[in-house]
């Protein structure tokens, strides 16, 4: 039943990608000022959507974690963590790619981007906590303190826009940003195709963190 | 299409496809990464519950 489960979110998965692109390349129309180069924007918001996402998931784990001891929430932590740092890093890269043609440079230190690589950093600081942690309990009691310390940088990349000035575009607000409504549906698309390929992508972590457990243990 | 609005164009276009080959690599190489160590790690457990 479980492994039925698993393979329906897996195909249900791969099947939200090419659906997702051709929401994004065909229905979605060509942005008037930016052209073509903007269809990188569906993809780019859904994997911060995702990262951020995967850190809330490690936030609640950990507290649960630190309040059970339980192992699975550990796992749940751990994982969410891994494939929120593959996330941001797709943030990060697509980015500079989009920021080049459209602002003329690679990089800019602004609130929205630099936020988004503490971030990046948080992610990747955590995952090498529990690579040099080898006492099970230890390793969870830090990395969930860390997981809990670091969430607190989500909220503040999401309000960097409104609290700073900044020259990273707002789409998340009321009416869509001026998007078009094809544009916006687009976008919901690539949410939902991410978001699918973040469960099936934990189910399969969170299966492999118990069975390197089991092995471990044995 | 004029040849300003074509050079235009094909100049992005490097950036887009540099983009999409960035997520889809990295989200394809992760996925078959797991996907080949958990069957190795069945396959382990598989041989030791036999023996």
């Amino acid at each position: 039943m479980k492994s039925r489960l698993s393979l329906i979110i897996d195909v249900l998965a791969v099947i939200s990608i090419p659906v997702a692109l051709y929401f994004a390349f065909i229905f979605a129309p060509v942005e008037a000022k930016m052209g073509i180069i903007q269809k990188i924007f569906y993809f780019h918001v859904a994997s911060a959507w995702v990262g951020f996402f995967a850190l809330f998931i490690t936030f609640i784990a950990s507290i649960v974690f630190l309040r059970t001891k339980s192992r699975c929430a550990d796992d749940l932590a751990a994982s969410s963590a891994e494939i929120g740092l593959l996330f941001c890093t797709i943030v990060i890269l697509t980015g500079p790619l989009w920021a080049k043609p459209t602002w003329g440079v690679w990089w800019e230190w602004d609130p929205r981007l630099t936020t988004t690589l503490i971030l990046w950093f948080i992610y990747a600081g955590y995952l090498f906590l529990r690579k040099f942690i080898d006492e099970p309990e230890k390793r969870g009691v830090y990395s969930a303190v860390l997981g809990i310390v670091g969430f607190f940088d989500v909220p503040i990349v999401f309000f960097s826009i409104r609290w700073w000035r900044t020259v990273h575009p707002n789409v998340v607000q009321s009416g869509g940003g001026g998007l078009h409504h094809d544009m916006l549906t687009a976008l919901f698309v690539a949410l939902g195709a991410f978001t699918l390929i973040y469960i099936s992508l934990m189910n399969k972590r969170v299966r492999l963190y118990r069975l390197e457990r089991e092995i471990l243990e044995k | 299409m004029d040849q300003e609005t074509l050079n235009y164009v094909m100049k992005n276009f490097k950036y887009l496809v540099g983009a999409y080959t960035i997520i889809w690599v990295f989200i394809g190489g992760y996925a078959i990464n797991l996907g080949l160590r958990l069957k190795k790690l069945e396959k382990r457990m598989e041989e030791d519950s036999i023996e």
